[in-house]
């Protein structure tokens, strides 16, 4: 790097590679019957079953998976300023799938499965490192971003006909391939219905134009959602479905290394967050729910409605309409909606050291080689954008679940630690 | 290979398929399957085509079982949605089903049931045995099987969707587009083929069959169902342009004869009388339903608990005090327990103007009088049950010690699960020995025919052909079973109603309100009430109020829902495919 003295080191890295993924079933290539596990019982004895194999696809072969990578990395000032920037784009191709759209349901066997699908990944990462010193004051600051998002390239599936059909035929099939077509479009698409809050009072339903239950209103009930007719078509169902949030693992993650040293002092913290995913304050869950079967984090915030909306937090309100209630926190219509989706985001105070350690002219006269005493926490400090529920989710493991699932997840816990290490 | 040695049966499956690998196995590393058997030796050995047809069997949906560990009620879903009895709490499947309304994208999941995998098994079984080598009666009797499986899974399609797309063959992948893309039959075409299907069964079945298998009798009765069903639609539906979700009106009467020659079949055969146990005309009723093998049942699907096929029937219904579980779970509305006659023959909702709140009235008369179906299908308050009372008084007041029906000190409140609304909870079904039962140890058999049922389809069958006569002394018959006086005229309602009675909790109701075309004026949003029941302690007397369930009210039943949608995405798959009328 003649000319230019502050760069010590610069590298571009690429790569290409293709590789074959066998993490498919082994005997798809055969036909016959299964021995199954099951059984069904005569006169109280269990009788074998066998089930036929569905046909098979003698052309049966591996996914493959391609990976182009490029690389650069730099590091200037003398370690002043260091970084390594990855930007990747993945492709999975042949990946297996049922043949269904040449084949309607009531064929009824399960079809070979074919090398039809494939789905991509592009993303960067990005991590910059900087170190300094102030004084007496020596620091490092590592800082790291990355993103990842992936697409349907081609995917087996219905797509309807827009040409060569009657003008009505085609604007269906447009609405149907808009809602359901997965090929070119983002993996993370969560499909639901845009809401405009909650009805209040009875005369509201008896005076909405649209037919939001599909029996003119007449099982609404106040606390129903009122969702929002996109079309214009006075009624409510799958067509009025849109975007309504992404997927429930973040597409950025972003993390801060920092590092300070002042004669006996040392401060390290790790700071850490995520955003583009969705989570779903889950209108009914499961069994590890608290009373009526909610939730135990979404009765925790519904609880303590009382005291926030007393505070003047008047969103608390809008938050939980008053119906279905068996003693718990009201539940939601369960269909999927913007009511209860927050499109999240959150960084985190993960982890926190403050030492000091002991002079080293002190610790000689007492026979030992070191002593530091310290305080350490994790998960301290999160801030987060979801609203009344913040405080009763934690994002981060919300972050963690594919599809944003909230009602069974156990948040992180907070420590604080403090001590004496002592090195002889 | 090593899961499945434990049974003997099976021994000799293994024997053949260890065999036929050595046949048809190569040496070299072109491995095979040590799990799979070859095509062709199926054709060749009736115990592989019997396991085959077991396959059939076991994933029918006789009884909807549950998903898994997690219990999700889906066997109750059809009592509820055809408004019998509620539920403890709004998430369960089955109230969720029961105020869904269905749209284009389909009805809700626990009521939609599609049987084309298992339709293609029956269609390949029946090609198969055309072309088997092995004894002609065994063939015979495995293709009448077949037929009755495949008749069972249209009928359980056409009385949700109406005309089905009829495939009676195993169709090739490469078969051309036409072939492939059939249009939906009409509905008059899906019974006729079910008839057919089942007419062939009843020729080639045996009448004697090891339990739990497709008998003549189970094809007969089925077939009295089918026809009874497409008499109904004929008679009550209105005629639709394109005949997917009518039949024509002018072939009632055959489909009408046809029930009752069916019906009447079962009922002469002598295989399967009525169940007729002791005395006790409350415990005769109650055995037909956990009493195994008993004559009445025609056709069941059998549970075991050491081989771990078990549901988790008595784990929902035990009441409070006697589960182990959640348990009090079905609660009858008030309106259900109206139907049921007292045992003179007086109206069932005698005293239900009683239910004030403020008169108080004696037990004995107001419940214990009623008929034994009634109370062997349900637990009422201080009913007697394994030596102790079943408690649902929501308060008592005064003061007093007098004892309760079996003797013991009464609480000052039921156990909380039995005040939640009811006030009377199903029994039927339930094994008395359970005691305590945890979830998911049942072995009582789920009734699929049974010859109570085909006294009523007969009945029915009979006074819709003008032969009221005959249909009186079915219904009269019936009742007699339990020592209810005979009905001296009969009508319609009446066999309804005794239908309802007979049959309550056997999930049947919701399919005969849609195919009677009675299910708006009897479901839509209906209001529904259960009792709340106060105990005075000092004579032991109760009073009664109406007491309003909040989140079952919203039963929705639009003109619409008689016939459930295929939904958008199965049209997609199929342009010739034509969706039902509102979706």
């Amino acid at each position: 790097m003649q000319g230019s003295s502050s760069w010590n080191n610069l590298k571009l890295r690429m790569s290409y590679g293709v590789m074959g993924n066998d993490g498919v079933s082994n005997f798809d290539y055969l036909t016959g019957y299964n021995i199954s596990s099951g059984f069904y019982l005569f006169n109280g004895q269990p009788y074998p079953i066998i089930s036929s194999a569905g046909l098979a696809n003698r052309l049966i072969s591996w996914e493959t998976m391609k990976i182009a990578n490029i690389g650069l990395d730099g590091t200037l000032w003398d370690g002043g300023l260091g970084f390594e920037l990855d930007v990747f784009y993945r492709l999975r191709e042949d990946i297996l799938a049922l043949p269904d759209s040449d084949i309607p349901f009531h064929f009824g066997a399960s079809l070979p499965r074919t090398n039809l699908n494939s789905r991509d990944n592009r993303g960067f990462d990005l991590m910059l490192k900087h170190k300094g010193k102030i004084g007496n004051l020596s620091y490092s600051i590592n800082p790291m971003v990355s993103y990842s998002r992936g697409k349907f390239v081609k995917w087996e599936e219905n797509i309807l006909p827009t040409v060569g059909v009657d003008e009505a035929t085609a604007l269906a099939n447009a609405e149907y391939n808009r809602r359901y077509v997965l090929t070119g479009n983002w993996d993370d698409r969560q499909w639901g219905y845009e809401t405009n809050g909650f009805f209040t009072k009875q005369a509201d339903i008896d005076n909405h134009p649209v037919d939001i239950d599909g029996a003119g209103n007449a099982t609404m009930i106040v606390g129903n959602l009122i969702k929002v007719d996109q079309n214009g078509d006075n009624l409510i169902d799958w067509r009025d479905q849109v975007v309504i949030g992404q997927g429930g693992l973040p597409k950025w993650n972003y993390s801060t290394n920092m590092s300070f040293k002042l004669k006996n002092w040392s401060l390290d913290m790790l700071w850490q967050g995520a955003t583009g995913y969705s989570i779903t304050f889950g209108g009914s869950s499961g069994p590890w729910s608290h009373s009526g079967h909610q939730s135990v984090a979404k009765v925790f915030a519904f609880e303590n409605r009382s005291t926030l909306a007393a505070n003047g937090d008047i969103d608390i309100l809008r938050k939980f309409p008053p119906v279905f209630t068996t003693g718990g926190a009201p539940e939601i219509d369960n269909t999927a909606s913007d009511f209860n989706r927050v499109d999240a985001m959150y960084v985190r105070l993960k982890t926190i050291n403050l030492a000091y350690n002991l002079n080293k002219s002190f610790t000689d006269r007492l026979g030992l080689d070191s002593v530091q005493l310290y305080v350490a926490a994790s998960n301290i400090l999160t801030f987060d954008n979801l609203g009344v529920y913040s405080g009763f989710y934690d994002p981060e493991i919300v972050s963690g679940t594919a599809g944003g699932g909230v009602d069974r997840a156990y948040p992180n816990n907070k420590t604080v630690t403090t001590g004496i290490r002592i090195g002889f | 290979m090593q899961i499945i040695i434990n049974y003997k049966q099976m021994k000799k499956l293994i024997y053949l398929s260890i065999s036929f690998m050595f046949f048809f196995g190569c040496a070299d590393l072109d491995l095979q399957p040590t799990d799979m058997i070859a095509e062709e030796a199926v054709k060749k050995d009736p115990q592989l085509v019997e396991a085959f047809l077991t396959k059939i069997y076991a994933n029918a949906v006789f009884e909807p079982n549950e998903e898994g560990s997690i219990p999700k009620q889906d066997r109750l879903t059809d009592a509820v949605v055809g408004g019998e009895y509620t539920l403890m709490a709004p998430w369960q499947n089955g109230i969720k089903a029961s105020y869904n309304i269905p749209t284009a994208s389909g009805a809700h999941s626990r009521l939609t049931r599609w049987h084309y995998g298992n339709i293609r098994s029956c269609n390949e079984i029946i090609e198969i045995l055309n072309n088997a080598t092995f004894d002609a009666a065994t063939v015979k009797i495995q293709i009448a099987e077949a037929k009755f499986l495949r008749a069972w899974m249209y009928l359980d399609m056409a009385k949700r969707y109406g005309g089905m797309p009829l495939e009676l063959t195993a169709k090739s992948v490469d078969a051309p587009a036409e072939e492939l893309m059939i249009p939906r039959n009409t509905l008059k075409e899906t019974y006729d083929q079910i008839i057919s299907d089942l007419d062939a069964a009843i020729a080639d079945l045996p009448g004697v069959v090891i339990y739990g298998k497709a008998s003549k009798w189970a094809a007969f009765a089925l077939k009295s169902r089918a026809a009874l069903y497409a008499a109904r639609i004929a008679k009550y539906h209105p005629q639709s342009s394109n005949g997917l979700t009518s039949i024509p009106a002018g072939d009632a009467g055959a489909y009408y004869a046809k029930a009752l020659q069916a019906a009447k079949a079962v009922i002469d055969g002598g295989k399967h009388p009525l169940y007729k146990g002791g005395a006790n005309m409350v415990d005769r009723f109650g055995e037909i339903f956990y009493k195994d093998q008993n004559s009445e049942i025609i056709f069941a699907e059998q549970y075991n608990l050491s081989l771990g096929k078990t549901h988790t029937w008595s784990g929902y219904g035990m009441p409070d005090g006697f589960k182990a579980g959640w348990g009090s779970n079905m609660h009858m509305y008030l309106a259900s327990d109206a139907r049921f006659e007292h045992a003179d023959g007086s109206p069932g909702d005698k005293h239900h103007a009683k239910f004030n709140n403020k008169v108080w009235f004696d037990i004995e008369e107001v419940i214990y009088t009623k008929d034994p179906r009634y109370l062997a299908t349900l637990f009422t308050p201080e009913e007697v049950f394994q030596g102790r009372e079943v408690w649902f008084h929501n308060t008592s007041v005064g003061s007093g010690t007098l004892k309760g029906r079996a003797g013991n000190v009464v609480p000052n409140r039921a156990p909380p699960r039995n005040r939640n609304r009811g006030g009377r909870l199903v029994q039927k079904r339930i094994d008395p020995q359970y005691e305590f039962p945890v979830f998911g140890t049942d072995e009582t058999p789920y009734i699929v025919l049974r010859t109570g049922e085909m006294y009523l389809n007969g009945a029915e069958a009979a006074f819709e052909s003008g032969n009221a006569a005959q249909a009186k002394a079915m219904i009269n018959n019936l009742r007699a079973r339990v020592g209810m006086p005979a009905k001296n005229t009969i009508t319609l309602d009446l066999i309804k109603n005794e239908r309802f009675v007979e049959l309550y909790a056997e999930n049947h109701r919701y399919w005969d309100l849609r195919t009677w075309k009675d299910a708006v004026s009897e479901l839509h949003l209906v209001t529904k009430y259960g009792s709340k029941w106060t105990r005075r302690k000092s004579d032991g007397k109760y009073k009664a109020s109406k007491w309003k369930w909040n989140f079952s009210q919203n039963t929705p039943f639009l003109e619409k829902m008689y016939w459930l949608p295929y939904g958008t995405n199965r049209l997609a798959q199929n342009p010739n495919l034509v969706e039902n009328p509102g979706y």
